[in-house]
């Protein structure tokens, strides 16, 4: 099989408790080849957040490998990581943590263009209002700090940031459940369009199994730290094989009037 | 007089269009109410203005009312939309929840905190006991949402304001909470006041619903009338581009288009 545009394995990686080390990624393997989906759901605290952290290392793993386009991102020394972040952007869980609240939006859009020098500081205003419209947001909020916006045009904030760079894959942890059904639908079909122009890929974290299967073509579901269960999305849907799967699927909340 | 009610509420936040405009609406004891809408429409301020907790730089016009003096805090337990705003990041988790039920109840700290280890438990938060010495940023998202919704019930309140509250939750744990909050609102006459984004959620928890767009009420109603028969275009949009299990899924999804028409754009 060709390498993946991302091929993660063995990895691992324990947080110290009380004294004790506990596993939050015990031995993990995946792959994401460039322009496709892979989504990735699991029960809380299962080790989502710190897998998607420590494949960008802003958590370093005890273990295992982490290949984008075929080269080794742990160990990487800090001047080579830096010139492959903007190829691999992320969407944070917690959008209100990952700005600073004082900041304005076309800052926050601009900083990615300024800190990997992308394009000249007289283009960054227009790009940021582009970004701002595929999100759909209004232009009027480009001069607002972040922390007057609502949770969703914040969350649509950190998707338009992650673009900024044109990169290959982005990894987008919850990155629209805050969203309204509309909104949401228009961001998702806005990452279909990306991925379908320029090859994007995704690895999308996703409590929300309905998204899931709408835009994913494969999904892993995790469990305390590891993969228990991996397939296309048609046959994790029609089949699922692991308890902590079919569990998932059978709580999804039903639509109940009357 | 309702428990709660809310008579031409508007709200501006500085220049530009007022992000509430004129709502009404009111609620009984023990009665749950839904507050769905677009992002931005509002809701979030809906839930600050009842509890008092608009930045001083919001210009506020009209009345909310309660039937009976409530003390935030005490009796009226908000759960904010990122979770990190209810949680202080330097004090363990378990000062925090205890803190509450000290501060409002009287309790004694050991009690206090034999609570709140109770309460992480019913929240499936494992090992309770160890959970409340640490600090918040050693839990997942989901896992200080649950916190911040433990330390918003620590008080026993009257009145739960929670906005998003299982957005960060998978399908079971969110089912967990949900049938918490039930058994709370049923056993206790617990009051509840929740925003959601999944119109499923709404129609299993809420009692009432309101639909928010642009700052304005388009409807509020009980779930099954306005789910089923929708009065306004736009809950009738927003159901109509609900995706689920089910869903035949094209190229792409059904988007609002102007005048609350649902538009699947080409891919
Ligand atoms: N900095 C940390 N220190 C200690 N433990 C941590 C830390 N970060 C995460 N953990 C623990 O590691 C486990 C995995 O957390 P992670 O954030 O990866 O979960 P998740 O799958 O993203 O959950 P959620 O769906 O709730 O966001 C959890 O039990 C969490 O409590
Ligand atoms: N502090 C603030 N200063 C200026 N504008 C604000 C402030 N807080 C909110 N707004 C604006 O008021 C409007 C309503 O915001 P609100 O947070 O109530 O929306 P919401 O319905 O909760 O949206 P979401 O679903 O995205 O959380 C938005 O347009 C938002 O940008
Ligand atoms: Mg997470
Ligand atoms: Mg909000």
């Amino acid at each position: 099989m060709a390498e993946a545009l991302l091929e993660v394995s063995g990895l691992r990686k324990s947080f110290w408790r009380a004294g004790r080390a506990v596993a939050a990624l015990d031995g993990v393997a995946l792959r994401v080849p460039a322009g496709t989906t892979l989504a990735l759901a699991g029960a809380s605290g299962s080790g989502k957040s710190t897998l998607a952290r420590c494949i960008l290392r802003l958590t370093e793993p005890d273990a295992g490998s982490v290949r984008f386009a075929g080269t080794e991102l742990l160990g990487l020394a800090p001047a080579a990581l830096r010139a492959i972040r903007p190829r691999v952007q992320m969407v944070f869980q917690d959008p209100a943590a990952a700005f600073n609240p004082r900041a304005s939006v076309a800052r926050i859009l601009a900083d990615p263009l300024r800190v990997n020098a992308l394009a000249p500081r007289g283009e960054w205003r227009a790009r940021a209002l582009a970004l701002l419209d595929m999100v759909r947001l209004p232009a009027a909020l480009i001069d607002r700090r972040s922390d007057e916006l609502s949770g969703g045009q914040r969350q649509r904030v950190a998707i338009a940031r992650a673009l900024a760079t044109n990169p290959e894959l982005v990894v987008l942890d919850e990155p629209v459940s805050a969203l309204d059904v509309s909104v949401r639908n228009a961001v998702l079909n806005l990452l279909l369009d990306l991925q379908q122009r320029s090859g994007l890929a995704y690895l999308l974290i996703a409590h929300d199994l309905a998204v899931v299967r709408a835009v994913a073509g494969a999904v892993a579901v995790m469990e305390a730290g590891r993969i228990v269960e991996h397939g296309t999305v048609a046959e994790v849907f029609a089949r699922p094989q692991a308890v902590a799967t079919q569990r998932l699927l059978a709580a999804v909340p039903r639509l109940v009037v009357g | 007089m309702s428990f709660l009610s809310v008579r031409g509420l508007g709200v501006a936040y500085g220049r530009g269009p007022p992000a509430l405009a004129d709502i009404t609406l009111a609620l009984d004891a023990g009665q749950r109410l839904a507050v769905l809408g677009e992002s931005g429409s509002g809701k979030s301020t809906l839930a600050m203005a009842i509890c008092g907790l608009l930045p001083p730089t919001a210009a506020v016009s009209g009345t909310v009312g309660f039937a009976a003096p409530l003390l935030l805090g005490r009796d009226v337990g908000v759960v904010f939309q990122d979770p990190n705003g209810s949680l202080n990041p330097v004090l363990s988790i378990g000062e925090q929840i205890a803190e509450v039920a000290v501060v409002h109840r009287g309790r004694s700290w050991r009690a206090a905190r034999a609570e709140a280890a109770r309460l992480l438990d019913r929240m499936g938060i494992a090992q309770p006991h160890a959970a409340l010495s640490r600090h918040p940023h050693e839990f997942s998202g989901g896992q200080r949402q649950r916190i911040a919704l433990a330390a918003a019930l620590a008080a026993d309140p009257v009145l739960l304001v929670a906005d998003e509250p299982t957005s960060a939750l998978d399908t079971v744990m969110q089912h967990q909470i949900v049938g918490l909050l039930d058994e709370l609102v049923r056993e206790r006459g617990l009051t509840l006041l929740f925003i959601t984004h999944d119109i499923a959620l709404a129609s299993m928890l809420g009692d009432e619903v309101a639909v928010l767009h642009g700052g304005r009420l388009m409807e509020a109603g009980p779930v099954a009338q306005v789910l089923r028969r929708p009065a306004h275009r736009y809950t009738a949009a927003l159901l109509a581009a609900r995706l689920d299990l089910d869903t035949r899924i094209g190229a792409r999804l059904p988007e609002i288009g102007a005048d609350f028409a649902v538009v699947v754009p080409h891919g």
